[in-house]
């Protein structure tokens, strides 16, 4: 580590805690994600500009642009692309006589139950965003974060203001509480019936999060942190789709010409909370460890277990190289319904979706970051990922990046 | 003609005296000027009979930027008070002890013409915790008791300023971008901060 950082190092720590460094650091990092069987790709750039305006204030902007390419799986009606004009009309009159009997969208229909097939469906995108937080300490050293943030894709828009406040509670500052609270107000464009329009539809979400951090030792900090969110608003995925057996006739008998192809429908409000305890320490002036562990529950009845461990070790003057190991595990949500199941079909009405991420799955992430200080002025960064979920989904991504402090 | 030149070079001679006198008279007013106003703007000045040295040096030191941080301080504060009072008193206590070790047989302090006079700090250091810290506080004695040995002091904590340290690491983007794709390809979330971050990627 050169001395530039050092003293920066050493100057901060006269502040307290927050861990702040008096630096303005110009950032540009590229992200190139892939998953396996050339489904989705994703190219992710960023560009981040922090200035520290004395001690007292900080000014965070970013901007990203981030493009998506490739195909997912869904449920599709097959050859629906090369059927008759009469077909075509007769499968438009039975998807009437459907959607007259649910709430639910119905998007097409197929005399039989076997033309429906899980297919991949090409998709393009490209996401453009801003986000802005600045950061204001007191006289006591407690900060104030004010947050802003927009982003746009084709069909949806999110836009978020957030507000935390660190409060330090010793004078040594050796502990200190953290309250945030964010408000995100999002838009996205919905199909209905048959694909035939879009509606725009409102998703409002608020997050809530506490914690209280402790140094324990000059080498080590104790983390614990309580988050509450509530999602309100169209919180399905109108991409996705599932099968619903309507029966039309009326004989109380679901037959092989009374499915549909309906869209995925979620519950219109969703409670989360949950709790993540964070353990860093220094065991050696070249070696660090990062360990945490997260408990997740929302009211859709799933819930999840996060395991985190990363090593950092300093090989040489500047030069870091963290492996890092992350273990999630989650439990599916009460409307889930596996799409490989032999008869994955839901009831003409209430909630149900085939999105393996509501499912019940592992997953294990195996990653390597190496950063290096060139100069006391330029670090470069690199990283690689393996992702692997127990349900045959796998992906991997790298990320490079350079940053420049001034 | 020798005595008209020598006529005029004792003319400007004088000239020349006259002006230098007047120029140092001039200086020794500015200073006393100077050193006056300075004592009405110190406490000490506050309490005249105390320190009665006519003629002082007061060194004044000024941190840049204090001054006017100064005027955002808490208004009361008991331990500053207790110092500021503490210094007073020295500094009376050391005036007046010099004043009698030396001046005893004068009787007069005028006499004492100290190099470097002691002056009282009349801003306050920044103050440690908020009142609302101090009260939250309360509820979190116990972690001392049960988990921590000795207090680390803010010298002791250039490890934990270090970037590596920090819950993002030595390279926080990356972070950023692994964050997306959990959220992306699982369903749930928390727990790294609250969504204004900018991620926007729900």
């Amino acid at each position: 580590m050169n001395k530039k950082i050092k003293i920066s190092l050493l100057s901060c720590t006269a502040i307290g805690s927050g861990l702040a460094q008096a630096e303005q650091v110009l950032s540009l990092h590229q992200m190139q994600y892939q998953e396996d069987d050339d489904r989705i790709k994703v190219a992710d750039t960023s560009l981040a500009l922090k200035l520290d305006f004395g001690v007292d204030y900080s000014l965070d902007l970013s901007l990203g642009y981030d493009s998506v390419t490739g195909a997912s799986p869904t449920w599709q009606i097959a050859n629906s692309r090369q059927i008759s004009a009469n077909e075509a009309i007769f499968r438009q009159n039975e998807l009437e006589l459907g959607q007259a009997i649910t709430d639910e969208t119905l998007l097409g229909y197929a005399h039989d139950v076997s033309q429906y097939q899980i297919q991949r469906v090409s998709l393009e995108d490209t996401r453009k965003s801003a986000a802005a937080a600045l950061t204001i300490r007191d006289v006591y050293r407690n900060e104030w974060v004010l947050g802003l943030a927009h982003s746009e894709e084709d069909d949806y828009k999110s836009s978020s203001v957030s507000a935390s406040y660190l409060l330090f509670l010793d004078k040594g500052k050796n502990r200190s509480v953290n309250i945030g609270f964010a408000y995100l107000n999002d838009k996205t464009l919905v199909f209905g019936t048959g694909y035939q329009s879009r509606t725009e539809e409102k998703i409002q979400v608020i997050n809530f999060e506490t914690g209280l951090t402790q140094v324990l030792s000059p080498t080590s900090v104790f983390d614990v942190k309580l988050f509450f969110n509530h999602d309100n608003g169209y919180l399905s995925n109108h991409y996705l789709t599932i099968l619903r057996g309507i029966d039309i006739n009326e004989d109380d008998v679901i037959t092989d010409d009374e499915y549909f192809l309906a869209s995925d429908s979620r519950p219109d409000v969703r409670n989360g909370f949950g709790t993540k305890l964070s353990y860093s320490t220094q065991f050696w002036p070249w070696l660090t460890g990062q360990f945490s562990y997260r408990y997740y529950q929302d009211s859709w009845s799933i819930n999840s277990h996060t395991a985190s461990a990363s090593l950092s070790f300093e090989i040489f003057d500047g030069v870091f190289i963290t492996p890092e190991y992350i273990r999630y595990q989650q439990g599916q949500a009460e409307f889930y319904l596996n799409p490989n199941v032999k008869e994955p079909y839901f009831t003409a009405s209430g909630d149900g979706s085939n999105d393996t991420r509501l499912g019940d799955f592992s997953a294990d992430t195996y990653g390597l970051i190496i950063s290096y200080q060139v100069t006391s002025d330029w670090q470069l960064d690199l990283a690689v990922n393996r992702y692997q979920q127990s349900n045959q989904f796998a992906a991997s991504w790298a990320v490079m990046g350079v940053n420049y402090r001034f | 003609m020798i005595l008209k030149i020598h006529l005029v070079i004792s003319a400007a001679f004088m000239v020349f005296s006259v002006q230098v006198v007047a120029a140092e008279k001039l200086t020794l007013l500015t200073a006393e000027r100077q050193v006056s106003s300075e004592e009405s703007s110190h406490v000490i000045a506050q309490a005249p009979s105390q320190i009665t040295s006519s003629v002082r040096v007061v060194k004044k030191y000024k941190t840049k930027g204090r001054t006017s941080a100064t005027s955002k301080y808490p208004a009361t504060d008991e331990h500053t008070e207790q110092g500021r009072e503490q210094g007073k008193s020295l500094v009376k206590t050391t005036l007046a002890e010099k004043s009698k070790n030396e001046g005893n047989s004068v009787g007069s302090a005028k006499q004492i013409k100290p190099l470097l006079a002691l002056v009282a700090i009349d801003q306050k250091p920044p103050p440690s915790v908020s009142p609302a810290g101090q009260w939250l506080n309360k509820g979190f004695t116990w972690i001392d008791d049960w988990f921590i040995d000795k207090e680390v002091k803010p010298w002791q904590k250039a490890k934990l300023a270090e970037p590596v340290m920090s819950p993002a690491g030595v390279a926080p983007v990356m972070k950023k971008f692994a964050s997306k794709i959990y959220i992306s390809k699982a369903a749930t979330f928390g727990g790294d901060g609250i969504a204004g971050g900018g991620c926007g990627c729900k």
